[in-house]
């Protein structure tokens, strides 16, 4: 199966106000997908509704290719973790009661995983220290093997690194990671903090007030976000017989707009445009952030720009 | 259902909320001795003469007053931490059913009230029964009736507190709102009482005569006021409790019915509610 959940034109209305407005996508098996949008773009709203804590207004999903509208839903979500917002856990009980509870909640009878997933999200040594007394990392990090009982299919992480200091957040990223690859979890990650999340993602989809506004993979994101040189020139074409004999990565985008991702001098550009017969018009950098691509969406989603 | 229930009590046991549950009924049990002491004159721990299982009956009855507030207080720990540790969406990302979830936590605090009042009738029993008096303290039909008639009140109060919960999914809220049920319905027993005991007629002395005079009391409730009013008084739970009279069991009838009513009407809410 290609894709583990497929959400299909979902809306969702909270009285008068439409929070989710038509919201299709598709998620990978096996990827990283981040979800990225700002504080009240329906982030949390579309994972609610995927694990189960809402009911879409109209629309329908599927999770391993069974319908929310099946009754066999219940039984899918049995492969699936979650923490939305905030690490759910007692604050009364010790890290391994924890995840004992959310074992004994999954009808497993077997507890022996439980050592291995402490070890995993390195709360191994807490013994009987209760979840109150633990710093907010910490029970981050329990919410996430709560999240791992069962060895689901499907993570779904609503700002999970929220909060965190910059040692949680090279923790928490370390631990997923870990989780994708050996465990093979398709993790569905939210968060605002984008330059974090690009060091995880390998899909992204950018959502602003309740619209999906694009969906790609890292690649295509990171072409689009990566150091480039903008040359204005007089044809644009004609550069890339002198730009492929150079071995130089670049791409056109227009007429007379080339992009060049290769570090050379602008005096090469130049003379290589020249070589081509071309006339350099002028020469730019051109940096990207993954913040200032996401806000240049948002702009022209808003008509701003 | 299984799982949902296996849950409930390991945190129920593990979290030593039990704990709490004891200490409250032997606290409970303690005081009803003493206040049904009181009630006959008599001083506490002062080796009275005349024990025997009508007292233990009445302070069995008694515990109708307060267990409810103590099971008010255990729904809030329990049910109202599950909501606001939000630890609820665990179980329903992971596939337990809603009606599961709520039937687990009726249940386990159901257990944790009848504990409490099986927890007090044995520290009011070994009181009873230690106390040297000429009448030896048996267990006898009445002193069954009286806990069977408490415990079935007191589960109703629970199931219904467990409803506030999931309804209000504020514990502080869900708290008071159950505090101020049970005032306002131990309030309204002496009320419709002393409505239902107005005379239908008054008689009063004429000064100058000295002749007795009869008037028809105005402040008299009849017609289907009346029948509604002795109505509420049969199935008041804390009548139903205290009497002796034989109308008391359509009180525990009534807190019976009530449990399957408070138990659907907790299903429908938990099946249609969305947790913060």
């Amino acid at each position: 199966m290609d894709n583990v959940v497929s959400i299909k034109d979902i809306s969702k209305y909270y009285g008068k106000s439409q929070v989710l407005k038509n919201v299709s996508l598709e998620i990978p098996n096996g990827s990283i997908f981040g979800l990225v949008g700002r504080n009240g773009a329906g982030k949390t709203t579309l994972m609610r509704i995927i694990t189960g804590l809402a009911e879409p207004t109209s629309g329908s999903y599927s999770i391993s290719g069974v319908s929310s509208k099946d009754k066999n839903i219940l039984t899918v979500r049995r492969r699936m973790g979650s923490i939305i917002e905030s690490p759910a856990v007692f604050r009364n009980l010790s890290a391994y009661d924890n995840l004992k509870l959310q074992y004994i909640n999954l009808g497993m009878t077997s507890y022996d995983d439980i050592p291995e997933l402490l070890e995993l999200v390195e709360l191994k040594d807490t013994g009987k220290k209760s979840a109150g007394k633990f710093s907010l990392g910490m029970r981050q990090r329990l919410g996430i093997a709560v999240a791992l009982c069962g060895k689901p299919d499907v993570l779904i992480l609503d700002e999970p690194i929220n909060g965190l200091d910059p040692q949680g957040i090279i923790e928490m990223r370390e631990i997923l990671l870990r989780i994708n690859k050996e465990k093979h979890t398709t993790i569905l990650i939210s968060s605002h903090i984008l330059e974090e999340l690009s060091k995880l993602a390998t899909h992204y989809a950018f959502i602003d007030n309740g619209e999906i506004l694009q969906t790609l993979s890292s690649e295509e994101l990171m072409s689009k976000v990566r150091k480039s040189s903008r040359l204005k020139v007089s044809g644009a074409e004609s550069l890339c017989p002198v730009f492929d004999r150079e071995k130089i990565d670049y791409k056109i985008e227009g007429e007379d707009t080339v992009d060049i991702y290769s570090e050379i001098t602008a005096s090469k550009m130049v003379s290589l445009a020249n070589e081509a017969g071309v006339d350099v018009i002028s020469i730019a950098e051109n940096n990207e952030s993954l913040e200032g691509y996401f806000m240049n969406l948002v702009a022209k989603r808003e008509g701003i720009s | 259902m299984i799982s949902s229930l296996k849950s409930s009590l390991f945190r129920f046991f593990r979290t030593k909320l039990f704990l709490l549950v004891l200490g409250f009924s032997v606290v409970m049990g303690m005081a009803m001795v003493n206040n049904t002491c009181s009630d006959l004159s008599m001083y506490f721990f002062a080796r009275p003469r005349y024990f025997d299982s009508s007292f233990v009956v009445s302070c069995i009855r008694k515990l109708v007053f307060v267990i409810p507030f103590g099971s008010a207080v255990f729904c809030t720990m329990f049910t109202g931490s599950d909501i606001s540790f939000r630890s609820i969406n665990n179980k329903i990302a992971t596939g337990t059913r809603r009606i599961s979830i709520f039937f687990a936590d009726a249940v386990t605090a159901s257990l944790a009230t009848i504990m409490s009042i099986l927890g007090a009738v044995i520290v009011i029993y070994v009181f009873a029964k230690t106390v040297p008096v000429k009448e030896s303290v048996k267990i006898n039909s009445v002193m069954v009736e009286s806990l069977f008639k408490v415990t079935v009140i007191c589960v109703a109060f629970v199931i219904l507190f467990t409803v506030f919960q999931y309804l209000l999914c504020n514990k502080l809220l869900a708290v008071m709102l159950s505090f101020v049920l049970l005032i306002v319905i131990l309030s309204s027993t002496s009320i419709i009482d002393d409505l239902l005991q107005r005379p239908y007629r008054y008689s009063y002395t004429n000064e100058e005569t000295g002749e007795t005079l009869w008037e028809t009391n105005p402040g008299y409730v009849g017609g289907n006021a009346r029948k509604a009013l002795v109505l509420a008084k049969e199935v008041n739970p804390y009548y139903g409790a205290m009497t002796d009279d034989p109308e008391g069991s359509k009180a525990v009838m009534a807190a019976g019915a009530s449990i399957v009513i408070f138990t659907a009407a907790g299903f429908v809410v938990i099946n249609r509610k969305e947790f913060p």
